[in-house]
């Protein structure tokens, strides 16, 4: 005869982490020491099988609803590698502006609703309405600034609408250029504010030296929408041959896999994109990285935040200038496209395999296609930041865990969430929340 | 997308419980899932058949009772010893 047990367990089912940092540690020797990832595959490289590669840019955009616009860009850029299309200058100019602000607004996001807790040593954002009114109140008007100029450019801020192979379905009229520059002009007074009030705030110290991976480029553009792919150990190669950067494998207990080039493993994102690329930011940027204390290179993951924030500063001076230079030269609308899945034939398409490679916010992102000669998707692939970065964050927490073992398990935890924060994951929303397992800390 | 990692908690605290119990067969459960929980019934049944402890859970009935919001109650269980 079965027994009958009342539960009654309430589970909450917001989102609270699809990551779980597994510590074991032993007489001060690491058992175990990993990040484990357990959000399920999405299989959107299944979905891309069979549609057009006139569309894929609107079903990968849907990859992140953060990081829509670099899905979108990346997917366009193998598009056209592909097919065999250039860019004109102007698309080019527009594509750099659309990133930029995507750049903005993603660590905006990062660096005020998601570490700036962590450094006024408060759980999350809300209770800094009560004590830090301003800064919430900036923290969301920046945000807005960049939804609305990125929907002056893309038809709305996320997941764009009108950036399609070939070029813009709709470009900005002069009065929305007028609007965008003023828009920037004030983001940039927001931004100085938020290098003042960083400028007062400590961060961890914490040193792994790691190979950084970045895109490259040999004018002096601060490479974010194309180049080839370089590192801090010396590798450079072409985008075609980015799974020879990613080098790709599987760990047991992560249903992201893993990567590593040079060393055990490699960093992407703001951090690798300054030690590589600090000369080529634009002079106010390198002057907000004085004022902050930062200089390259630089190992210490937690000022990955603080590298971010002089990308702002780069990336709204860079915008600013992008929108003068179409005030004052004029923008050519006969450049606007209409493409659609290409029923018309407009667009002359081959059988093929195109790649592109796009500086995300989180990190260098790689899409690749194959299309047939009907410009159907055959094969698809596409490797995110965050991917490239798990194997780094372990080695990360595997060298700062004895570092810190004497502190209090509180403060180990928080020691470990800031620094898988730091690093901006896809999971950061959740990191908040992340679960830390001491399966033991037993002492001597 | 994020229903797994739920799903599993649940199914690890009731194999937790089970065991404890000296349970060899868990042979009912009972869950209640609120409309905006955003788990697919299915997952749960599925999970159960296929996870590492699936013989405990062989011919097992599942109940899912319809809740408000977001609520996820394991509710009770029914073993063998």
């Amino acid at each position: 005869m079965p027994k009958s047990v009342k539960v009654n367990v309430e589970y909450l089912t917001r989102v609270e982490g699809h990551g779980n940092i597994v510590v074991d540690v032993e007489e001060g020797t690491i058992k175990e020491c990993k990040l484990e990832i357990i959000e399920s595959p999405r299989f959107f490289e299944a979905m891309l099988r069979g549609r057009s590669i006139f569309e894929a840019q609107h079903i990968t955009s849907r990859i992140c609803g953060i990081c829509s616009c670099a899905h979108s860009l990346v997917s366009i850029q193998a598009a056209e590698d592909a097919l065999g299309i250039t860019p004109s200058h102007q698309t080019r100019e527009l594509r750099r502006l659309l990133l930029h602000q995507e750049m903005l607004d993603s660590h905006i996001l990062h660096i005020y609703i998601l570490v700036l807790p962590d450094l006024m040593r408060v759980k999350s954002f809300v209770p800094l309405l009560e004590t830090h009114e301003k800064v919430v109140r900036r923290a969301l008007k920046m945000k807005k600034c960049v939804n609305d100029v990125c929907e002056l450019i893309a038809g709305r801020h996320i997941h764009p609408i009108t950036t399609v192979i070939g070029g813009f379905t709709k470009l900005p009229r002069r009065h929305e250029l007028e609007s965008m520059l003023r828009m920037l002009e004030d983001l940039k007074l927001d931004v100085d504010a938020t290098v003042e009030l960083f400028k007062g705030i400590k961060f961890p110290e914490f040193e792994r030296e790691t190979e950084y991976v970045a895109l490259v480029r040999d004018d002096e553009e601060y490479p974010l929408l194309d180049g080839d792919i370089g590192s801090t150990d010396g590798v450079r190669k072409h985008k075609h041959q980015y799974r020879k950067i990613t080098n790709e494998f599987i760990v047991p207990h992560s249903t992201a896999k893993h990567t590593r080039l040079s060393r055990e493993s490699y960093m992407v994102g703001a951090l690798a994109r300054l030690n590589l690329n600090f000369d080529k930011l634009h002079p106010r940027a390198k002057e907000a990285a004085e004022a902050l204390g930062f200089k390259v290179p630089n190992h210490n993951p937690y000022l990955n935040t603080v590298a971010q924030l002089i990308e702002c500063v780069h990336c709204v001076e860079d915008s600013i200038a992008i929108v003068k230079n179409f005030l004052e030269n004029g923008i050519d609308y006969s450049e606007e496209v209409s493409v659609g899945l290409n029923e018309r034939g407009t667009i002359p398409v081959k059988a093929g395999r195109g790649v592109g490679a796009v500086e995300a916010p989180r990190g260098v992102l790689f899409h690749e296609y194959e299309i047939d000669d009907q410009g159907k998707i055959v094969g698809a692939n596409c490797i995110i930041p965050t991917n490239q970065n798990l194997n780094n964050i372990e080695h990360d927490m595997k060298k700062l865990i004895p570092e810190i073992l004497d502190n209090s398990e509180e403060e180990i935890t928080l020691l470990l969430e800031m620094l898988v924060r730091a690093y901006d994951p896809c999971i950061s929303c959740s990191t908040h929340f992340l679960d830390v397992k001491f399966v033991g800390k037993r002492s001597r | 997308m994020h229903e797994i990692k739920f799903v599993k908690a649940l199914v690890e605290d009731l194999v937790k419980r089970a065991r404890e119990l000296g349970a060899r067969r868990i042979t009912r459960v009972r869950i209640k899932m609120g409309e905006f929980s955003e788990i697919d019934p299915e997952v749960v049944r599925f999970y159960l058949q296929n996870c590492d402890e699936k013989d405990l859970f062989e011919g097992c009935g599942v109940e899912i009772e319809p809740a408000q919001g977001q609520t996820l109650i394991l509710d009770s269980f029914e073993y063998e010893e």
